[in-house]
């Protein structure tokens, strides 16, 4: 079995897993720091029958902006956390300046572990550009605040330019003797 | 068979499962994806909604429901809601009691005028499966079941009463009930 392959399956899981559990957070908190009345019905006709409700209008769209936000806070946080790890292993390795300072700070094995790579990095943020995409559209159908669409349209475009700049250094690695080979 | 030969066969046999490893992957995606469409909450237009999904005001609207209230051994903490002229919520409190029946005026409903609305029950929630929850229309003596023993739940619609009449909640139990329970009931008003 591909070695690429079982390492994407075993790092998806986790973002997929957090998309699910920040939704359920985002809604407990709205539902409880707004008071909204909610209730769950049963419709056969959708793909999952259970769904929830919310009696009126301006409650669903609060109640659904603030979980997308959690969502998409969440997801961008622990990506933006995976690539300042990433960049600063790599500056690591090149620079002794950097050496000295993580030593001081005790973190060269936080740094230098091994399951820092740029697969890590592209999924979770393949996960993240999902989430955006989401909340775009369901800023389109009216049920996500216009800002957080807008947000989320901002994140989207920083994460794939970080990721770009990451996917170069990584390029820089496999192929350092051919800095304008792109792939 | 020992270890060199599993590990033969998997380097031989394993490629082939890479396609069901991708099928996975893509499962993994488009679940997550799913849950966070299908957790993403609904406005409930419930029976509101006519054929054509648009939402029938009456402006000329003549039914109303109230509150009964007065003290009962067992059915306690009750609050009717009114979400909207069309839309009521009633919620109560169901203390431990042994087996037998139990009924309590619950609300009442008068109209105005010639009624062609529709009234509809739905039992929105119930913490026992073992207790029969019906409503009986004091004026007419019919019974409709919003849950049977089974736990199965049933919605239930009638014509508006053209003269003011009690609805009583009705609880059936087969055997003793230890725990206090909830029983909200959703009340539509429907052209």
């Amino acid at each position: 079995m591909s070695n690429l392959l079982k390492r994407v399956l075993k790092i998806s899981i986790l973002p997929a897993a957090l998309i699910i559990v920040a939704k359920v957070i985002g809604l407990y908190i709205a539902i409880k720091y707004f008071q909204l009345e909610v209730f769950i019905d049963n419709n056969p006709e959708n793909l999952f029958s259970i769904q929830l409700y919310f009696m009126d209008q301006t409650s669903t769209l609060l109640a659904n902006s603030l979980s997308n936000f959690t969502v998409l806070i969440a997801l961008a946080a622990v990506n933006a956390y995976l690539i300042f790890k990433y960049r600063l292993a790599i500056i690591y390795n090149n620079n002794p300046k950097t050496i000295v300072k993580l030593t001081k700070l005790n973190l060269i094995s936080w740094v230098n572990k091994k399951d820092n790579d740029f697969i890590k990095v592209f999924v979770w943020t393949v996960f993240l550009w999902m989430v955006c995409f989401i909340i775009m559209s369901d800023v389109f159908a009216q049920g996500t605040y216009q800002w957080i669409g807008i947000f989320a349209f901002v994140v989207c475009i920083m994460s794939t330019w970080v990721l770009i700049r990451t996917f170069e250094i990584e390029s820089q690695i496999i192929y350092p003797d051919q800095p304008n080979k792109l792939y | 068979m020992d270890k060199r030969d599993i590990k033969r066969i998997q380097m031989k046999f394993g490629k082939f499962l890479d396609p069901f490893v991708i099928v996975v992957i893509i499962a993994v995606f488009s679940l997550s994806a799913l849950s966070l469409v299908n957790l993403s909450p609904r406005t409930y237009t419930g029976f509101q909604k006519d054929v054509l999904g648009a939402t029938t005001e009456n402006s000329s609207f003549n039914v109303t429901i109230e509150k009964v209230g007065g003290k009962h051994n067992y059915i306690s903490n009750e609050i009717l809601n009114k979400i909207s002229p069309t839309h009521y919520v009633y919620k109560a409190k169901v203390g431990s009691m042994g087996a037998g029946q139990y009924s309590k005026p619950i609300f009442r409903i008068s109209a105005t005028g010639l009624q062609s609305q529709n009234l509809d029950f739905e039992l929105l929630y119930s913490d026992s499966s073992k207790t029969k929850i019906s409503l009986m229309d004091k004026a007419s003596n019919i019974s409709y079941i919003l849950k049977d023993s089974d736990g199965k739940t049933y919605k239930q619609s009638t014509k508006v009463p053209s003269q003011e009449t009690e609805y009583y909640l009705v609880l059936e139990n087969t055997s003793y009930i230890f725990f206090d329970q909830i029983v909200e009931i959703r009340i539509f008003i429907t052209n």
